[in-house]
């Protein structure tokens, strides 16, 4: 039972992770990138480049595949959502764009990696410790200690920064920000730097659990954005809750029915949160003033 | 400082601003009065670079700003204080006059500084600094507007529409604020309805109808323009 609930922690760390820069992109520019799964994807696969085929320490790879990860973030922004121009709530040019750029990573990642599923070293070592007669892995630990320090580095730059109050105004407001001098744009790219390196992190986190291929987030991407909708879009405390959720709930179903149902069972969680609270369990409503 | 030559601007197809010019000095107070629809608030988003005029030269201390982008404006000195006021609603007091001052935010204590003298000129922001500003009154949002685009002490102040929307003490109370701000050496640039309360402050008046200046002069002589007070001050000529 504990077994599970670590388990369920530990995944429920990595939507947390997908979910935390799901919303950070959301809170500026109000839209969903759907081929945030893919980034992580490539996280992972760099990861592959990186540690396992040229033998770089972990965490030196963990750097580089954050800043290459980073990188095509950058160039997604360009490519697919900047071209839709400003007021992006009224077109949907962008879902398209960024579903199909989320299927071409996966295709590249596919004819230069190839379809097989690879294994991927764990954080820390691959022996088993006691923790109060649990047995666990190091790496989940790790995981769970990594998101938590994301999640607080997100609160606390969203809350206690300048460079945050000034995303967070672009979120309210795109031309009033731009009237205060502050580069919309830029605060745009701020953002989706800080998402590609947090998919990168996560690609390495998730890799020696579900084996890196091109294939490996085709549903834990779809989760990622599910744990940010049930924390409530553009908190991040709700991205860190809802992730977590998610995961336990998701591993704790696997003692009732068999795991096949698992993805189902985690979709279900998803429509049912939605459904009973649809702003999510931090979201806050407010009514704008005229 | 400011002139404003032969610019059209479109929304799309649509010309709303067809071959304006004026211009205004420094130390002035300047105001465009207009009904609704006549393009005054167009006018406002092309000085401040939200908009881009198709044609014509926007030239500000001897510099076309017509081509630059919004917030490099703000840095040459031009802030405005929007239509509807645009707080932001989720920030607190204190955190909006702070993002307005997000171009000098490396200087801490000039910013401390500016805050103070703002909380000088309106005592109630003070009492509301830790409050979220759409909790606010929109009289207050109106003071805090204004407060968040005088924190880098620009040189010159866009209003736009100050009074829409505000109970009558508080326009009158904002008018007040203008004056007192005018008195302190910013020169301003007034987009009103109140054509009467605005042409009190001013010291010019341009009238705007549909996309083009028809009327100009100091603000005495619009004040008793036949044509103005017909339209616009609800007078009946005797």
């Amino acid at each position: 039972m504990l077994e599970l609930i670590i388990a369920g922690l530990t995944m429920g760390s990595i939507y947390a992770l997908l979910a935390l820069a799901i919303n950070i992109i959301y809170s500026t520019t109000g839209i969903i990138n759907f081929a945030h799964g893919e980034l992580v994807m490539l996280g992972g696969m760099f990861g592959i480049v990186l540690v396992v085929n040229s033998g770089l320490p972990i965490i030196a790879g963990m750097f580089i595949a954050c800043g290459m990860v980073a990188m095509i973030a950058i160039t997604l922004y360009y490519s697919t959502i900047r071209p839709f121009g400003d007021n992006l709530t009224s077109s949907l040019g962008w879902l398209m764009a960024t579903l199909g750029a989320g299927i071409i990573f996966r295709n590249v990642a596919m004819l230069i990696w190839g379809t097989q599923p690879r294994p991927f070293p764990p954080l820390g070592s691959e022996e088993l410790i006691n923790v109060l007669g649990v047995r666990i892995l190091p790496h989940e630990i790790w995981t769970l200690v990594i998101t938590f320090l994301i999640a607080i580095f997100f609160t606390v730059v969203l809350d206690k920064t300048m460079l945050g109050s000034a995303i967070k105004a672009t979120a309210s407001n795109r031309n009033a920000t731009r009237l205060m001098g502050i580069s919309v744009e830029r605060m745009v790219l701020a953002c989706f730097t800080m998402s590609g390196a947090v998919a990168a992190v996560a690609g390495f986190l998730i890799s020696p659990i579900v084996f890196a291929g091109p294939e490996m987030t085709a549903t834990i991407g779809l989760k990622g954005f599910g744990a940010a909708i049930i924390g409530g879009l553009g908190s991040s405390r709700g991205a860190f809750a809802g992730g977590i959720m998610l995961g336990v709930l998701e591993a704790l179903s696997m003692t009732m029915v068999t795991p096949g149902y698992k993805d189902a069972i985690a979709f279900l969680i998803m429509i049912l949160a939605i459904t009973i609270k649809p702003e999510g369990i931090f979201g806050v409503a407010y009514e704008k003033k005229v | 400082m400011l002139e404003i030559n032969n610019i059209r601007v479109s929304y799309g197809k649509v010309e709303v601003i067809k071959d304006v010019s004026f211009h205004i000095e420094k130390g002035e107070v300047v105001v465009i009065i207009g009904a609704n629809g006549a393009g005054k608030t167009t006018i406002m988003r092309t000085i401040t670079g939200l908009m881009k005029p198709s044609i014509g030269s926007i030239v500000f201390k001897g510099q076309d700003i017509s081509k630059i982008s919004a917030e490099r404006i703000v840095a040459a000195g031009i802030t405005m204080c929007p239509e509807g006021r645009q707080v932001f609603p989720q920030h607190t007091v204190s955190q909006n006059l702070k993002l307005g001052a997000y171009l000098i935010r490396h200087n801490r204590k000039l910013v401390q500084e500016r805050m103070e003298k703002m909380y000088e000129l309106f005592p109630i922001l003070k009492e509301r600094q830790q409050q979220l500003a759409g909790t606010l009154s929109g009289g207050e949002q109106q003071m805090l507007a204004i407060a968040r685009a005088m924190m880098v002490d620009p040189e010159l102040l866009l209003l736009d529409e100050p009074s829409a929307g505000l109970a009558p003490i508080y326009v009158k109370n904002t008018f007040d604020m203008i004056k007192k701000l005018s008195e302190r050496g910013t020169t301003i640039l007034l987009v009103e309805q109140m054509a009467k309360m605005a042409l009190g402050v001013a010291d010019r008046a341009y009238v705007l109808e549909t996309g083009r200046i028809v009327i100009s002069g100091s603000a005495q002589e619009i004040m008793h323009d036949p044509r103005v007070e017909e339209s616009y001050l609800g007078q009946k000529k005797s």
